[in-house]
């Protein structure tokens, strides 16, 4: 099997718009590789929504190179943020049929298939319900469920949870990382900056040009008394990582860079005593 | 003026909002936040309160009540309120807001006050109010501008209450600090107040007086937001996760360190912190044995492990699509029987036989398990049509009398019936034609259509490409007809800024409704052109490893009933 990533090298993409030319993506170099989960964030117009598009090779490069690498022969799968334009049957089964249709699938394993996958996302039951009677975060699942009936072993995500409620939010940003686990590369473009904070990796775009690609502790807390990288994305930070900095500038040392409040809540609980044994020390 | 909800309900086919055990009064001068899951009933309780849909049971009123007409969908924001934009500019945009809303009494008002009362609202939206911005097509403007010009053009027309509809979805941190203002700013009035439905629970439980949080239609909580900072438990019975402080608040409460109080900025927070910290580690014994891994947060519950994930959906109660008669048949069994009968129907002339043909048609319909619902709602406006039309073909002119005197109208029975006759015919083909459509599925249409035509491609026909655009126009129909509903509300949210009775939609009203529905048309038929290609769809015809449908006996015995239907119908033409 393949082993190279999937990257892109130096990729540009450009829109002639009236006289001139408006740049969307800027010699971006990024490469995916199976089993991970790359939080894309930046905002409005910084480029994200482009970038999923020439990862999905849908949208042709102006300059620069795809390499396809381990993901030869794969489908990408996108889930968008309206899920009723990407849905085109009338309940799951219609419409997990067209995928495993045009993904070559023989109609003897269909209903197999359509089995582990309805079971997979977590949509078993509802099946046959129909589609438009769904929540809108079950039909992002059934989205989730079409790429995966495709076979898709890169699904992108774009801003899919911006009108869900937190509960649907988290359980659709759940399944995806378990099925990073499982060996999926994600790309998860947000708004949200809890979501950013739980990736493995984490890319931001500023006006088609890489800003920062790294850990999210990096892009969050930035390395030894540089200024981190968020300040100048423009975009907001967690919670947990707002009163982290607010604490430290009250002279708390933390064990550890929290990304969440559960990890915040952690370190806290521990602090009582490392602050100690620091004055103690003094 | 308060703001009284006098127990509303309101029923589809099963309660959507059941507010009948309460009078809700919401005072003026105060800022009211709606929280629930998806499908609680959040945003019908704010179109009900709009008045943009009718209420089962129930009074919206405002107290003391006002002399003038009240409008309380003027200050109505939905969800994703940009789509609404159509105007050239965004001078224009706002101003078709506020001509509506000119009455007699202000049509001497100044187009230099026009502007000026423009500039401030725009300032207020958190929006630049300088002539080039003024002059931009709203159009150019980007996601979280859009949201705030409607914003702008809502509060424009001045109205008393804010309704607002997810006001911060889609904003960025600089978008949400002006809506914060725009916010306290109505609470200072004390005019009215705001009633805004979120999923941002983190953002606007600090701004707010009062919170109500629904749980499938029925208020589950009702009270000062430090209530649910205090305890927490009615937004987790809810379904809903808790926002980042208050989760980060009830974890530290437990553990005896200062947790963060609501609506307190973060430094003090920090600096509150960092004390109680200092504190608790000078009380405690060094060398204490506690390890970050010691204290394990309540594990995030895995949904994807439950057994019944539909469990505590609303939508449980939706049945599955059924498995109809027809789905027994070969589809194009079907179609061709609907087409046979819908012949011998056309040929019926006189009443008797026209009665035969409805009678048929409504043995078919019964016997394939057609939902009358839709078919109703399809066939409802040419009913309207065939009776109007019937009407007019029976009124005749008695000659001799004098012109507009009623004695010289007449009205011709039978003229009516001959035109009610043939109208009624139509009317049976339409029911026949709608068998198939509203028994298969579209994507079924589009299979039944590439089997059917695949011999055309030793024809170079393209069979693919032509079922697939079939399929897109059936799916269409219905997503259009959606589409209209939403936008014609969107327009008719807009009039209602009009004061007095004049709510009529004049020819002015129709780029303001056409234009945001044919773009988003053109949108959606550019995402769905986008979803084809994500879904795999490649436009070329997959070969099917054996033919997918298969004429059995079954469909003989339908074909055969047809025939003999039709060649009655024809014996008796």
């Amino acid at each position: 099997m393949e082993t190279n990533p999937h990257e892109l090298i130096r990729a540009s993409v450009a829109y002639r718009e009236g006289t001139g030319l408006r740049i969307a993506l800027n010699e971006l170099s990024v490469s995916l590789n199976p089993g991970e989960f790359l939080a894309l964030v930046g905002q409005n117009g910084s480029g994200k929504s482009t970038l999923l598009q020439v990862l999905a090779r849908m949208l042709p490069l102006s300059r620069g190179e795809l390499r396809v690498g381990w993901l030869e022969g794969s489908r990408v799968g996108i889930v968008l943020q309206n899920p009723e334009v990407q849905l085109l049957g009338e309940t799951l089964v219609e419409d997990l049929t067209f995928s495993l249709e045009q993904a070559g699938c023989p109609r003897e394993s269909h209903a197999e298939r359509i089995r582990s996958i309805t079971e997979r996302v977590g949509l078993r039951g509802l099946e046959k319900k129909p589609l438009r009677s769904l929540s809108s975060g079950q039909q992002q699942l059934a989205a989730v469920a079409g790429s995966l009936a495709l076979d898709a072993k890169l699904l992108l995500f774009d801003e899919v949870t911006s009108h869900l409620d937190s509960t649907e939010a988290e359980r659709i940003f759940a399944l995806a990382q378990s099925l990073s686990r499982e060996g999926h590369a994600i790309v998860w473009s947000t708004q949200v900056a809890e979501e950013a904070a739980r990736a493995d990796r984490l890319l931001a775009l500023a006006s088609g040009v890489k800003l920062y690609e790294g850990t999210p502790e990096g892009f969050y807390y930035g390395w030894d008394g540089a200024s981190a990288p968020v300040e100048q994305a423009g975009v907001s930070m967690p919670y947990a990582v707002q009163l982290a900095r607010a604490l430290m500038n009250q002279g708390v040392r933390l064990s550890a860079s929290p990304l969440t409040v559960e990890e915040l809540a952690a370190c806290l609980t521990d602090q009582g005593m490392e602050q100690l044994q620091e004055e103690g020390n003094a | 003026m308060d703001l009284i909800l006098d127990r509303l309900t309101v029923h589809r086919e099963q309660p959507i909002l059941d507010l009948s055990e309460r009078e809700l009064r919401l005072s003026a001068g105060t800022i009211t936040l709606v929280l629930g899951a998806c499908g609680a009933g959040k945003s019908t309780l704010l179109q009900a309160v709009a008045g943009l849909i009718p209420l089962s049971s129930g009074y919206v009123r405002l107290e003391p009540e006002h002399p003038e007409n009240v409008r309380l969908a003027s200050g109505y924001l939905g969800a994703q309120p940009e789509q609404q934009l159509f105007a050239d500019s965004v001078r224009e945009e706002l101003y078709y807001g506020l001509s509506n809303r000119r009455g007699r009494r202000r049509k001497q008002q100044a187009a230099a006050s026009t502007d000026v009362s423009i500039k401030q609202a725009l300032r207020r939206a958190g929006l630049p109010e300088d002539e080039a911005f003024l002059k931009r097509s709203p159009f150019s403007l980007s996601g979280g501008q859009k949201r705030r010009l409607t914003l702008a053009a809502s509060l424009l027309l001045e109205p008393d209450w804010l309704l607002l509809d997810e006001p911060s979805s889609g904003l960025d941190e600089e978008g949400k600090e002006s809506l914060q203002e725009v916010l306290l700013q109505s609470r200072s009035t004390q005019k009215g107040g705001v009633l805004l439905a979120s999923h941002d629970a983190g953002f606007f439980l600090p701004l707010v007086d009062r919170v109500i949080v629904l749980n499938s239609g029925k208020v589950a909580f009702d009270g000062h937001p430090q209530a649910l900072w205090n305890d927490p438990s009615p937004i987790l019975a809810a379904g809903l996760q808790l926002p980042p402080a208050l989760m980060l608040s009830t974890q530290l409460k437990e553990r005896k360190i200062a947790e963060p109080l609501i609506g307190e900025p973060l430094k003090e927070t920090a600096k509150r912190m960092a004390a109680s910290l200092r504190v608790q580690s000078e009380k405690r014994n060094p060398p204490c044995t506690l390890t970050p891994t010691a204290w394990q947060p309540d594990p995030i519950p895995d949904f994807l492990d439950e057994k019944n994930p539909s469990e505590g959906m609303i939508h449980r109660q939706e049945p599955d699509v059924p498995r109809r008669l027809t789905k027994r048949f070969d589809p194009r069994a079907v179609w061709l029987f609907s087409l046979l009968l819908g012949v011998g129907v056309w040929m019926q002339n006189d009443w008797p036989g026209l009665l035969a043909g409805l009678a048929v048609t409504c043995g078919v319909l019964f016997f394939f398990q057609v939902q009358l619902r839709p078919l109703l709602r399809l066939s409802r406006y040419y009913a309207g049509l065939v009776v109007i039309t019937a009407f007019f073909a029976g009124l005749s002119w008695k000659g001799g009398g004098l012109p507009l005197v009623p004695g010289g109208l007449g009205f011709s029975y039978t003229d009516a019936l001959s035109s009610l006759r043939s109208m009624f015919r139509l009317f049976l083909v339409l029911w026949l034609g709608l068998l198939f459509p509203l028994t298969h599925s579209s994507l079924e249409l589009k299979q039944v259509l590439t089997e059917t035509l695949r011999p055309l491609r030793r024809l170079r026909f393209p069979v693919e490409a032509f079922s697939l655009v079939i399929m897109l126009l059936f799916r269409y129909l219905v997503i259009l007809s959606e589409e209209w509903r939403k936008f014609a509300r969107i327009a008719k949210i807009r009039r209602l800024g009009r004061e007095g009775k004049d709510k009529r939609l004049s020819p002015r009203d129709l780029r303001p409704l056409l234009l945001p529905f044919f773009l988003s048309i053109l949108q959606m038929g550019e995402k769905t052109a986008f979803a084809l290609e994500a879904r795999g769809y490649t436009g070329q015809d997959i070969p099917a490893s054996k033919p997918l449908y298969r004429l059995t006996p079954r469909d003989g015995w339908l074909l055969l009933g047809g025939f003999l239907l039709t060649s009655l119908f024809f014996i008796y033409r």
